[in-house]
């Protein structure tokens, strides 16, 4: 288990929970990010936002949010 | 049975093509308004198709129904209150799953739906295969497969409208299956909330009682208003303890889980396995754009040409109206006869329309150029590239596009470019600090001091630390106003990069008329009203010399001086006077809240040389440099205040508007602008003179 803004690009994770408040789970779950769900990583580059592939779609999640989700590999 | 009319509501995702669906529903028959009280856009447009009239409302892009965003709150409160006949939920054919879950939540409002699913072809070309009567079965839903940029399926997508308000194809309520658990709490809440007949009449209990669950905090208001209150909170906070201590996690989370659950379930049935999703061609541009060295040069490069094509491809179009508005005053000056009524006309009336108008050709420009990129898809990585930076200052990304407009352009149309940004926090605050960018009308005010007090060889480095100090200013002011103003939970950054997609020009034309007009239609009332009144400011009360041989530039300077304007002026000097400023000053700045270059023409009618061109000042200059009042310091004190107070009053009914047409956010914006002016321009000129500048 690590957090997304660890992860390297082009790795499937699975999404196991976030450390905020109930407002940003709100914003991932819209997404199709619930615990569980799977994940690719797209774009990491250490710093910045990280892309992901969720449900089909790409989305980019913020430096600051990133470092709050916990992940695991598949 | 001729024109039978009804309503329907467009829902979807944001970037599941829902306006050009509403486009080619309601063709030209549209227009766009404001939610009351918020800064949503409400878009309406009627359809005529056999013989019924139908209204459509196009609600807010939205990814689901909760309280938690004024979008997602305005959505949900239109088909409560205003319960149209039949929503139709747009969505994205490839990307199905996560575009069901708006529907699911759209399923309990209990509503007759009709699933548009769009960008079929897409959907195709990757191989999915949608079993559309079994999905029927299983959502319980009419659904339409559509491809909205090729204008395919709307004709069907009408017809079944239609079929579905006239009950002729059935669409049935089905219910999700939370589980034992939720269905348990749900049981015990439903006897409660179905003992307030008023309540169940007017909101659909199941949706009252699952968002009651989900700790929605505007259903836990209504209900908490109700009469059975107490017994419901109560039992609803047992219930989320229970629910809690028994998955171990928040009953939010678990009732999401449930959903996409549901969906999994209908697409696992309803879908013919697809291969896996491929993004190819879309993949290979964000390597480019994305690239963290190319990122940025490509951002500054579309920058620029937004930048060039509100400003430079709009110069015809703004010499048009200038002529027209030249004609209309040469007109108005030749017919009617001298005197109060045609002063009243040429400058109140015509100044004011003219004033409106003068900035529209901008408006459309710019909006057309962000469509552009809009649409296809960049914008989205725009924020990205920039929300590093931006976000340390209390900004989102695409705060800078707005903020680059004013700069050297204008800040009517930046205050207008705010509607890219989706939270209302961040586009007040950056409405907020867009104005202190040197918008183009303020350059002549700087030629003009720099040019009279300062030797030419220091005049660019002069500007140029200006230009710092502007940008200083906006991004501290957001800094702080983030920190002490727009305090609370900080907005993350989550953002949707839709593949990218080539506009269509009707697409594009469309959206920039419509913000164009909302321009026209949301500040041009108080733009004339304003202009009318500063009119009346200057001219009144009127000055007749007793003398004989007075010059026509001596009345002038005299009107100027003894109108209300002249006397505020003068009442304001001892607030300018600690900033090395006198009442002249002080008449300057309130002209220049009607337009910013006219501090220029002020000073030319009060040194009593008539009208003074903004652009030819030699003979102001000379005047200013003799006169033994300026020193050097002054003029910087004087430059430092217009540059940071109050915009103009365009600039200002416009942020009025796109503030939610609340008075206290324009109140603070004048008392903020006006005090750090103050306060700068204070430690200017005191702290130059405790170094032993100036006189």
């Amino acid at each position: 288990m690590h957090r997304l803004t660890q992860a390297r690009t082009n790795v499937n994770l699975i999404f196991v929970s976030l450390e905020g408040g109930r407002g940003a789970m709100h914003r991932l779950t819209d997404m199709g990010l619930i615990p569980g769900e799977r994940l690719r990583v797209l774009h990491n580059s250490g710093y910045g936002p990280v892309t992901v592939l969720i449900k089909g779609a790409k989305v980019a999640l913020g430096h600051g949010l990133a470092a709050k989700i916990i992940v695991k590999e598949e | 049975m001729r024109n039978r009319k009804f309503t329907i509501a467009l829902a979807g995702n944001p970037n599941s093509g829902k306006s050009t669906i509403f486009n080619n529903l309601t063709g030209a028959h549209q227009h766009v308004g404001n939610y009351p009280g918020v800064t949503v856009e409400k878009k309406e447009g009627k359809a005529s198709f056999q013989d019924y009239e139908i209204n459509v409302v196009d609600l807010p892009g939205t990814y689901s129904l909760s309280a938690y965003s004024e979008d997602e709150v305005v959505a949900r409160d239109f088909i409560i209150n205003e319960k149209p006949d039949v929503i139709v939920d747009i969505v994205d054919s490839s990307n199905l799953e996560r575009n069901l879950y708006l529907a699911t939540q759209l399923m309990e409002l209990e509503i007759p739906l009709v699933l548009a699913m769009n960008m079929n072809d897409m959907a195709e070309k990757k191989g999915q295969d949608v079993d559309y009567t079994k999905l029927f079965d299983l959502l319980g839903v009419a659904i339409v497969s559509t491809v909205g940029n090729k204008n395919i399926g709307t004709k069907e997508l009408l017809e079944t409208i239609i079929k579905v308000y006239e009950e002729k194809i059935k669409t049935k309520v089905v219910h999700i299956g939370y589980g034992p658990e939720i269905r348990e709490e749900m049981d015990k809440l439903e006897q409660i909330v179905k003992k307030d007949k008023e309540l169940v009449d007017q909101y659909p209990w199941r949706w009252l009682i699952v968002k009651m669950l989900e700790n929605d905090s505007s259903v836990l208001d209504i209900v908490g208003k109700s009469s059975i209150a107490q017994e419901a909170i109560a039992q609803n906070e047992n219930g989320r303890r229970h629910l809690q201590m028994h998955f171990g996690d928040i009953p939010e989370t678990i009732i999401a889980d449930r959903r996409y659950g549901f969906i999994s379930g209908a697409c696992t049935e309803a879908l013919k396995p697809s291969i896996e999703q491929r993004h190819d061609l879309s993949d290979k541009i964000d390597k480019v754009i994305l690239n963290r060295i190319l990122g940025i040069p490509i951002f500054a490069l579309v920058m620029y040409a937004i930048f060039k094509v509100t400003f430079i491809f709009s110069e015809p179009m703004v010499g048009w109206f200038e002529k027209f508005f030249e004609g209309l005053s040469g007109i108005a000056t030749t017919y009617i006869p001298e005197g109060l009524f045609q002063s009243f006309v040429v400058d109140g009336l015509i100044g004011g329309v003219g004033g409106v108008l003068g900035f529209f050709p901008l408006v459309l420009f710019m909006f057309f150029a962000i469509a552009f990129f809009e649409d296809t898809g960049y914008m989205a990585r725009a924020a990205f590239v920039m929300d590093k930076l931006m976000s340390k200052f209390g900004l989102h990304g695409k705060s800078f596009l707005p903020m680059m407009i004013s700069t050297n352009g204008c800040a009517v149309p930046g205050i207008m470019a705010t509607r890219t940004l989706e939270s209302k926090k961040d586009r007040l605050i950056t409405m907020m600090v867009t104005p202190f960018m040197i918008c183009g009308a303020k350059l002549p005010i700087f030629a003009l001091f720099i040019g009279a007090f300062f030797p030419t060889k220091y005049g660019a480095n002069i500007m140029f630390s200006m230009y710092v100090l502007s940008v200083i200013i906006a991004f501290g002011s957001a800094w702080a106003l983030k920190k002490l103003v727009f305090k609370g939970e900080t907005a993350y950054f989550v953002m949707e990069l839709p593949p990218y997609r080539i506009p269509t020009i009707k697409g594009l034309l469309l959206k920039m008329w419509e913000r164009g007009w909302m321009y026209i239609r949301k500040a041009g009332t108080i733009v004339i009203l304003i202009s009318i009144i500063i009119w009346a400011g200057f001219t009144f009360p009127q000055y007749s010399p007793k003398e004989e041989n007075v010059s026509e530039e001596e009345i002038a300077a005299v009107q100027l001086e003894q109108s209300y304007a002249g006397r505020f002026g003068h009442f304001v000097e001892p607030v300018v006077k600690p900033i090395g400023l006198d009442w002249r000053s002080g008449i300057a700045f309130m002209a220049g809240i009607a337009a910013k270059e006219v501090v220029v023409s002020t000073f030319g009618t009060i040194y009593s040389l008539g009208e003074v061109d903004p652009e030819e000042t030699d003979s102001l200059r000379e005047s200013m440099q003799k006169d033994p009042s300026w020193d050097p310091l002054k003029a910087l004190a004087f430059l430092m205040f217009s540059l940071i107070y109050l915009p103009c009053f365009v600039a200002m009914a416009v942020f009025y508007r796109e503030s939610g047409s609340q008075l206290k956010w324009t109140l603070f914006l004048i008392f903020w602008t006006t005090v750090m002016a103050w306060l700068a321009s204070f430690a200017v000129y005191q702290g130059g003179r405790i170094l032993g500048f100036g006189v």
